[in-house]
């Protein structure tokens, strides 16, 4: 009961920021100056009656209102309209660029999992220590590092001068040549957002190595391997928690990384749509963002509720008692 | 026990260098040199749709003059040559007939008939279909496209139009295409359709990152010796140099002016600059106060320094503008010699601080005023040219708050009719003296032109240029409505832009101009690895 109730608030929630977002989103875009005809010409002289021809076929003469609720009776319906720069409809465009963005963050994420639990646990465990201070100015350094200018450096090391991985582009679409090509750019992304990880593995591991139940497990000689499990185990409600925005973060990155490394995905189609004032792949684009960014923070939330040890005995407890 | 955990580290960290390691080895980098009848370009933008009526911007005209023809195209130096018309003639500009080539098939091999250019301009002329070409064939000018037998098309004209020529011609609006394919498709020009052409080159691949083309075996004129050309989009310059260095492109469509150095130290490569026909320049909009007093304006033109513009701003890659149109605009019928000596007749307010104070002593704002002077993103040059003009506007008393803003914004702000000072920047293709003119100095109305000048005389000058039987006779036009134009202080040209591009080790081009790009321009390649 408890779990499906709690299931369905979160879809609710789901549903009402979505369609919040929709909305912004398409003010934001009625609001900000510039016509999608005129941007299709250029400096170009052009013909006001071409202009107002455009205007017509995508409907932007109409009240504010009247717009939106066109686009979203259309959404309801599984229409979200075409480009209007390449007359694609764009459910049909879309796939190629989602599938690079989707490869990209869930390679970075792991990444980020595998390098910010690791340091965070080390610098707990040597809290105080000069390798703690080395990790502490390594996430630092990720932190204020602007991610273009970490994804050159790497492309001129590891691309240019040791010629490892190729510099430009997204491959021929197989397994193997699709991580050769991610490689760097999941790594720049990584090494940009991962800081936050590591400092919160590193101080929700503080709390637990002074824990009884710790210092217990070492007296009986209990292999230091299990003890670190056991308090990563109980440090992971705030490390999960991490995860839902460092998986925001790690969208929100994109954009400015698939430009350096000429990938095809979400980021770089957005920021031209918005040039472009493409309002159809926009609205689409951020819907689709929302839609992955609100999952993945529903899972882990899902997650956190499940391992965290203490909130499932007590609700275990509490629905015992109810019965 | 801390022994133990740095070994696992030291495994774990092991484990992931040869994961990467592997898979760095696995990708099989593609930087060992193919053929020498393949060209590698990274190109400086990416492309969404191979149909340019739909998406026409300046690349994609680079892939079209190789896939598609029109009647006519250009040649390198800028002179309308035939294609899929053998030979045409017109009477007074007004009836166009054009005896269509025999024997040209598109890419499926079906022959190509004078119907499919008739569909092709039908299509090139609906808004709907074509919003990128639809301006090169005014509603109210064209009365009539037919095709008498299979081998001639007429096409009728209201009023004369001289620079007709160039909408059919595969750097304008005409871009020949077989009905049964477009039927056949839902999205022409899509990477799941692609397209249908008559050109030497047929693409075979197109995708977000990258286009292939191979040589089309049905084509009508001589085979290329490039039999592939693979089109990467590399859009952020660094990468582009990096790709460029590391030997994975060939060439490149642009070179930035301003960091061409790092480009030309490689070894074996060179970077070829060009003007490229780019007007840069102020417009001076006479319906807003203080502008509509022409000394204000003269004392505007007077303190634009455009030499200090182009040594300092520009390092020297340009050139100072002295009319709209730049001379190689004239190509068509004069070399840049000829052109630059006639467009020296042209009116022009030279740098001078003591004239510009004066004339602002004779204006009803003797004390100067304040402005602003808007400038798109994505353009830093023409940004540290606003600021070289406010600072020596400044020292007249004339203060100018520089803006940047974005270039949809700009876009939308161009000749609204509240700028008193603003920028023009026009990249033309085709080599119509008054490509550029035909709008800048149509005075008929306000609103007409950005700068919503409005002038009988310049008007007329207009009127006759557009309907005049030949170029040499519109040239005359143009220059004499330009200079009345600049008397009136309404544009005030600043410099004329250039572009460079790259060609890597064993990779040479002979005679890149501003026309080369839109003519069949992998025959000026040649490559020796």
């Amino acid at each position: 009961m408890a779990a499906a109730k709690f299931i369905a608030k979160r879809l609710a929630e789901f549903v009402v920021s979505i369609a919040v977002l929709s909305f912004v989103v398409f003010s934001l875009l009625f609001l900000s100056p510039g016509d999608p005809a005129r941007v299709l010409v250029g400096t170009k002289s052009v013909n006001p009656d071409l202009l107002a021809s455009i205007r017509a076929e995508y409907h932007l003469d109409d009240p504010f209102f009247s717009q939106y609720f066109r686009w979203l009776g259309n959404a309801l319906h599984g229409d979200f309209g075409q480009s209007i720069k390449t007359e694609v409809p764009v459910t049909e465009m879309i796939g190629p660029y989602l599938k690079i963005t989707v490869e990209l963050v869930l390679f970075s994420l792991i990444l980020a999992l595998i390098i910010g639990l690791l340091l965070g646990v080390i610098a707990a465990k040597r809290r105080g220590t000069k390798l703690d201070g080395a990790i502490n100015a390594f996430a630092l350094l990720g932190t204020s590092a602007p991610s273009f200018a970490v994804g050159l450096l790497l492309l001129y090391v590891f691309a240019y001068l040791l010629g490892w991985f190729p510099i430009y582009g997204s491959g021929d679409g197989g397994f193997l040549d699709t991580i050769n090509h991610l490689t760097l750019p999941a790594i720049s992304l990584t090494f940009v957002v991962c800081a936050m990880l590591i400092q919160i593995t590193r101080s929700s591991m503080l709390g637990q190595i002074d824990k009884d139940y710790a210092i217990f497990m070492q007296a009986r000689g209990v292999k230091p391997l299990r003890i670190t499990t056991a308090q990563l185990r109980n440090a992971s409600g705030p490390i999960l928690t991490s995860i839902g925005l460092l998986l925001a973060n790690l969208f929100g990155a994109t954009i400015l990384i698939e430009t350096t490394f000429a990938l095809p995905g979400l980021g770089n189609l957005l920021a031209s749509s918005v040039t472009m004032k493409d309002v159809p792949v926009v609205q689409f684009v951020t819907m689709v963002l929302a839609v992955m960014i609100c999952l993945s923070s529903a899972v882990v939330d899902i997650a956190v509720y499940f391992a965290d040890p203490q909130s499932r005995s007590f609700k275990r407890l509490k629905l015992g008692a109810e019965s | 026990m801390k022994n133990k955990i740095t070994k696992r580290i030291i495994v774990l960290a092991l484990a992931f260098i040869m994961v990467f390691a592997l898979s760095a080895c696995g990708g099989g980098s593609s930087s060992s040199a193919p053929a020498n009848d393949e060209l590698r370009i990274g190109l400086s933008g990416a492309l969404s749709s191979l149909d340019n009526g739909q998406e026409a911007g300046i690349l994609n005209y680079y892939v079209t003059a190789i896939t598609q023809d029109g009647l006519v195209g250009l040649s390198n130096d800028g002179k309308v040559v035939p294609t899929l018309a053998e030979s045409w003639e017109d009477e007074d500009a007004k009836v166009w007939t054009f005896k269509i080539r025999e024997g040209v098939k598109f890419y499926d091999g079906r022959e190509l008939v004078a119907d499919d250019i008739v569909y092709s301009i039908e299509r090139s002329m609906d808004e709907n279909v074509s919003p990128g070409s639809v301006m090169y064939f005014p509603k109210d000018n064209v009365k009539s496209v037919e095709a008498p037998d299979d081998y001639t098309v007429v096409i009728t004209l209201n009023e004369p139009q001289a620079g007709f020529i160039q909408a059919v011609s595969n750097s304008g609006g005409l871009f020949v295409v077989n009905k049964d394919f477009i039927d056949s498709v839902t999205t022409n020009g899509s990477p799941k359709d692609l397209i249908t052409g008559t050109g030497p080159y047929k693409p075979v691949e197109f995708t977000e990152s990258y286009l292939v083309l191979e040589a089309n075996e049905n084509y009508w004129g001589e085979q290329p010796e490039i039999k592939k050309i693979r089109i990467d989009f590399i859009e952020d310059d660094n990468t582009r140099l990096l790709a460029f260095k590391d030997g994975s492109i060939d060439f490149t469509d642009k070179v930035p002016v301003d960091s061409s150095e790092q480009w030309t130290a490689i070894d074996g490569a060179s970077v070829e600059g060009y003007p490229n026909r780019e007007y840069n320049g102020l417009t001076i909009d006479p319906t807003v106060a203080p502008f509509d007093d022409i000394n204000v304006r003269k004392a505007v033109a007077y303190a634009v320094d455009k030499q200090s513009i182009v040594d300092g701003v520009l390092k020297g890659h340009g050139e100072v503008a002295t009319a709209i149109p730049a001379p190689q605009q004239f190509a068509a019928v004069l070399d840049t010699e000829a052109a630059t000596a006639k467009l020296a007749e042209v009116f022009n307010y030279e740098f001078s601080i003591e004239k510009a104070k004066e004339a602002l002593a004779a204006s009803g704002s003797a004390d100067g005023f304040d402005t602003t002077l808007t400038y798109p993103n994505s353009y830093a040059s023409i940004g540290k040219a606003s600021l070289a003009i406010a600072e020596t506007l400044k020292e007249i008393g004339i203060n100018v708050e520089v803006k940047e803003i974005p270039l949809e914004q700009w876009l939308n702000e161009v000749g609204n009719g509240e700028q008193g000072i603003g920028w023009m920047i026009y990249g033309a293709t085709t080599s119509e003296p008054a490509e550029i003119t035909t709008w800048l100095l149509d005075t008929s109305a306000v609103g007409a032109n950005p700068a919503n000048w409005v002038n009988e005389e310049v008007a007329a000058l207009e009127q006759s240029a557009l309907k005049a039987t030949d170029y040499t006779e519109q040239i005359e036009f143009v220059v004499e409505g330009d200079s009345i134009a600049q008397e009136n202080a309404i544009y005030q040209p600043v410099y004329w832009g250039e572009a460079a591009v790259g060609f890597n080790k064993g990779v040479s081009g002979t005679d890149f101009n501003s026309y080369t790009l839109f003519t069949n321009w992998p025959s000026q390649f040649k490559i020796e690895r």
